[in-house]
C-alpha cells in the first residue's frame, strides 16, 4: 500500500513537471530541456555553496577545527531544509487536496502520514544536498578523502531530515491550527512569513558579514560552542568521525523524530478533519458601482492574489524586497556614498554607481512572477472566462496590467529613494524611472508567454503550481538574467565600455521597449489563440 | 434562438458528436437526454464557446459562434454540471464580477441579486467565501449568476444536481418564467421525469448522434419518456 501511495505522489510530481496537460505526453526534447534547466539551477546553487566551503575547508582544518567545518555544512543544510519544508509541510500534510479522498479509502491514517513524511524526507534530502554535497566535495579536494569522515558525514546527512521534519511538521501544525481559527488567515500567514524572512535575512547578513570574523576568531568561537552549546559540538564531531558522538547524535535525532511522529499520529486525523468554523458573516446589501471589464478582470486577479499566501509570498516577494530596499536606502543614505568609494575590477564604482543602482532596480522589478502561473491558476474555473463575453486579449491584458499595477508602487518607492539619494542627471533620472518599469512589464509578459506555452490546468496543489511550475521557473530565471545582462555585458565583457552610462542604458531601454512590443504582439495574436484553445 | 447545424467534434479518433443538428426557439425549454459519454456536455460546451469544434455551425440569436463569439456569449449564460467557481471570492463578489463582465447596470443588478438570492434562499450567505459553500450553494450561486444578466438563452448541464427539492422547484419556476418572457433554455438531464414535466421539446443523443427529437408528445407518443429512452438505448445492444 505504501508503495502505491508513493507511486501516486511520484506520478503527480512527474506529471506536474513534465506534462503540459493530462492528455498529451511530453516529447523527448521537452523532457531533456526541463532536465537541463533543473541541472542548470542546481549547478548555480552548488557553485555558490561550493565556493563558500572551498574557502573555509583549509583554514579550519589547519586550526584542527574540522568538526566546526562539518557543523557549518550541516547547519546550512538544516536551514535550507527547514526553509523549504515548513510551508511544504502545511500544503502536503494538512491542506493536501487529496487528504479526504485518501481517508475515505481503506488506508490506515498512520500510513498516509508516513507516506507524506517520507516524501518530505526525500524533499529535504534534495534541499540538503545543495549545502552538504559541495561541502563534502570541497573537503575531499582541499584536505583528504577518507571513510573516517565521509561515512559519518553521509550518515548524518541522511539523518538530518529527521529533526527538520519534526520541527517543520510541528510548526506547520501550529500554522494550520491557527489558520483554522482565524478569519484573516492570509494576513496572519503573510505576517508570519515576513517575520520568518526578516529573521532569515538577518541571520544570512550576519553570517556573510561575519564569515571573515568567523575564520579569524574560529578557535574562540569553537571553544565557546563546545562549552556553551555542547550538542552542536557533538554533531560536528560526529561528522568529523567521532563514533561516540555519532551514536549520541543519531539517538538524539531519532528520539526527536519519534516524539514528533508520536504527536503527529495522535493529532493528524483530528487536524485534517476538524472544522471549527467561524461565526457566519451575514450579508448586508451595499451600493457598488459598475466597473469596466478590464478593471473587473484585474479585481478578480487581485482577489485571487490577496487570498492566497502561497501566491503572494512566492510570486510577489519582489514587492517586499523593493519596498525594503527603498526604505533601507532612505534610512541609510550613506550606504551609497560608501559604495561609491570602492572600486571593482579597476572600475571606480562612483562612475558606475547610477548603472549599478539601475541594475539593482531592474533586478527588483524582475523578481516578481505573478503573471507566470496566472493562466494555470484559472484551473477548473476557466469556463467562467471562456463563456463570458470577454476576448482572450482582454483576459491577457487584465493579467498583465494586474502584474504591473501590484508591483509598481513598491518599485516606485525604490526608484524614488534612488533618485533622492543619487541626484542623477536628467537623462539618467529618466532611465532610472523608465527601464525598471519596462523590465517589470517584460517580466509580466514573459510570465504569460511561458504560461501559455506550458499551461497546467489540472493541478492538485496551488502552491506547488505557483512555486514549481515550468512557467514560473523559466520566467524567474530568464527575467533575472535579462535584468542583470546590461551590467554583466558592460562590466564583465567590456561591451560599450567607452560609452557614457546614459547612452549605454538608453540602448538597453530601447531594447527592453522593443522586447515588450514584440512580446505583446505575440500575446495579442498567437497567445490569444492559445488561450482560446485551452 | 440557438441553431446547431451538423456539429461534429472529435477527440483523437473518437467522434464525440457526429453531425448533430438542433434548433431551439424562443420560449422553449429544450431537454437534451443521453447516457453517460453520449456527447451532451461536449455539445453544450461547444454551444457556449468553451470548446472548439471541428465541423458545423452554431448560431445564437442569429450570430455565428465562430465569427461573432462575443455577441453570442453576451446573449447566453451557461451553468456547468460541476459548479467550479472562484473559491477565493465571496458569493457577492462573484455576482458583482459577473455583473461587471456582462455590464449589468448597478440598480438592476442589485434588484436581480435580491430577487434571485431571496428565491433560492442564498441571500444571507452571499457575504461568505465560496470555498465555504456546499455543492448545492455553489449550484444556486451559478444559477443566480446565469439569470443576473438576463440572457436570452440559458444553457445548463445537469442543473438540478445538488439542489434541494425546494431549490429545484424554484429553479423550474425560474426556467418557465424565463421562457414565458421570450427566452429559451437548453439543458441536459438524466432525470427523465423532470424532462417529461418541464420540457417543451426534447432531443435524445446516442454515441454522438441524434436519435430522436421533437416536441415531448412527438418523441414519447403513448409511452413514457423513460420507455422511449430505454428502447432507443437498447436498439443496437
Amino acid at each position: 500500500m505504501l508503495k502505491t501511495l508513493l507511486r501516486t505522489y511520484w506520478r503527480s510530481m512527474i506529471h506536474s513537471l513534465f506534462f503540459r496537460d493530462s492528455r498529451k505526453a511530453p516529447g523527448r526534447l521537452k523532457k531533456a530541456g526541463i532536465l537541463l534547466l533543473l541541472l542548470y539551477v542546481a549547478g548555480i546553487f552548488l557553485f555558490l555553496s561550493g565556493s563558500m566551503f572551498f574557502s573555509m575547508a583549509r583554514p579550519l582544518n589547519r586550526l584542527g577545527l574540522d568538526w566546526l567545518y562539518f557543523l557549518l555544512a550541516l547547519a546550512a543544510a538544516f536551514f535550507l531544509m527547514l526553509t523549504g519544508s515548513v510551508f511544504l509541510a502545511i500544503t502536503q500534510l494538512y491542506e493536501a487536496r487529496d487528504n479526504e479522498l485518501l481517508l475515505s479509502l481503506p488506508i490506515p491514517a498512520s500510513l498516509i502520514l508516513f507516506s507524506r513524511l517520507l516524501l518530505l524526507y526525500l524533499t529535504d534530502l534534495l534541499y540538503g544536498i545543495v549545502a552538504v554535497g559541495p561541502a563534502l566535495a570541497a573537503y575531499a579536494l582541499r584536505i583528504q578523502v577518507s571513510p573516517s569522515w565521509l561515512i559519518p558525514s553521509l550518515l548524518l546527512y541522511l539523518l538530518l531530515p529527521l529533526p527538520v521534519i519534526s520541527v517543520s511538521c510541528l510548526l506547520g501544525a501550529a500554522f494550520a491550527a491557527v489558520g483554522k481559527r482565524i478569519r484573516h488567515k492570509t494576513a496572519a500567514v503573510l505576517l508570519l512569513w515576513l517575520l520568518f524572512l526578516g529573521g532569515y535575512l538577518f541571520l544570512c547578513r550576519r553570517l556573510f558579514a561575519g564569515l571573515p570574523d568567523l575564520l579569524l576568531h574560529a578557535p574562540r568561537i569553537a571553544g565557546w560552542l563546545a562549552r556553551m552549546l555542547n550538542p552542536l559540538y557533538q554533531i560536528g564531531s560526529a561528522a568529523a568521525g567521532n563514533l561516540r558522538a555519532l551514536g549520541y547524535t543519531a539517538l538524539a535525532f531519532g528520539l526527536t523524530f519519534a516524539a514528533a511522529y508520536g504527536i503527529l499520529t495522535v493529532t493528524f486525523v483530528k487536524m485534517i478533519t476538524s472544522n471549527r468554523g467561524f461565526r457566519k458573516i451575514k450579508y448586508r446589501e451595499k451600493r457598488r458601482k459598475r466597473y469596466p471589464v478590464l478593471l473587473a478582470l484585474m479585481g478578480k486577479e487581485w482577489k485571487h492574489f490577496s487570498s492566497s499566501p502561497g501566491y503572494m509570498l512566492n510570486a510577489g516577494c519582489g514587492i517586499v524586497f523593493a519596498a525594503a530596499a527603498g526604505i533601507f536606502l532612505l534610512i541609510r543614505q550613506d550606504a551609497v556614498a560608501r559604495l561609491a568609494g570602492l572600486s571593482l575590477g579597476g572600475v571606480s564604482l562612483e562612475e558606475e554607481m547610477a548603472g549599478f543602482l539601475l541594475t539593482g532596480l531592474c533586478f527588483l522589478a524582475s523578481f516578481n512572477f505573478i503573471s507566470a502561473p496566472s493562466i494555470s491558476l484559472e484551473g477548473k474555473c476557466l469556463w467562467i472566462l471562456k463563456s463570458s463575453p470577454v476576448t482572450a486579449r482582454q483576459i491577457l491584458a487584465g493579467k498583465l496590467l494586474f502584474h504591473v499595477t501590484v508591483c509598481l508602487p513598491a518599485l516606485l518607492l525604490a526608484q524614488g529613494a534612488v533618485l533622492w539619494v543619487l541626484r542623477p542627471s536628467f537623462a539618467m533620472a529618466a532611465l532610472l524611472l523608465v527601464l525598471p518599469v519596462l523590465v517589470l512589464t517584460l517580466t509580466g509578459m514573459l510570465g504569460l508567454f511561458w504560461n501559455l506555452l506550458f499551461p497546467r490546468l489540472d493541478f492538485l496543489s496551488e502552491t506547488r503550481m505557483i512555486k514549481n511550475s515550468l512557467s514560473s521557473t523559466l520566467t524567474v530565471l530568464l527575467s533575472l538574467l535579462l535584468s542583470l545582462l546590461p551590467m554583466l555585458a558592460r562590466q564583465g565583457l567590456g561591451l560599450f565600455a567607452d560609452w557614457k552610462p546614459e547612452g549605454y542604458y538608453a540602448l538597453w531601454t530601447a531594447a527592453a521597449a522593443a522586447g515588450c512590443g514584440a512580446l505583446w504582439r505575440w500575446l495579442k495574436k498567437s497567445g490569444a489563440r492559445r488561450l482560446e484553445a485551452l | 434562438m440557438l441553431r446547431i447545424e451538423n456539429l461534429t467534434k472529435t477527440y483523437g479518433k473518437k467522434k464525440a458528436v457526429d453531425h448533430l443538428s438542433l434548433h431551439i426557439r424562443a420560449g422553449e425549454i429544450y431537454g437534451f437526454i443521453g447516457h453517460n459519454g453520449a456527447g451532451k456536455t461536449t455539445t453544450i460546451k461547444a454551444c457556449c464557446g468553451i470548446l472548439q469544434f471541428d465541423q458545423g455551425e452554431i448560431t445564437v440569436c442569429g450570430h455565428s459562434l465562430r465569427r461573432e463569439p462575443l455577441a453570442c456569449k453576451r446573449a447566453l449564460a451557461y451553468i456547468p454540471d460541476n459548479p467550479d467557481l472562484y473559491e477565493f471570492m465571496t458569493g457577492i463578489d462573484y455576482l458583482n464580477f459577473i455583473g461587471d463582465i456582462f455590464r449589468v447596470p448597478e440598480e438592476e443588478r442589485r434588484e436581480r441579486i435580491r430577487l434571485y438570492a431571496d428565491s433560492l434562499e442564498l441571500k444571507e450567505d452571499l457575504g461568505e467565501k465560496i470555498s465555504a459553500y456546499s455543492h448545492g450553494m455553489k449550484q444556486k450561486l451559478a444559477v443566480i449568476s446565469a439569470f443576473l444578466h438576463e440572457p436570452k438563452l440559458i444553457i445548463m448541464d445537469e442543473p438540478f444536481v445538488g439542489l434541494d427539492p425546494k431549490a429545484s422547484h424554484t429553479l423550474k419556476q425560474m426556467m418557465r418564467e424565463h421562457c414565458d418572457r421570450g427566452g429559451a433554455i437548453f439543458f441536459s438531464t438524466h432525470v427523465l421525469e423532470v424532462a417529461e414535466k418541464l420540457c417543451d421539446q426534447v432531443a435524445i443523443i446516442k454515441k454522438g448522434k441524434l436519435v430522436a427529437s421533437g416536441s415531448m408528445e412527438e418523441v414519447r407518443g403513448q409511452d413514457s419518456l423513460e420507455e422511449v429512452f430505454l428502447e432507443l438505448e437498447g436498439e443496437d445492444a
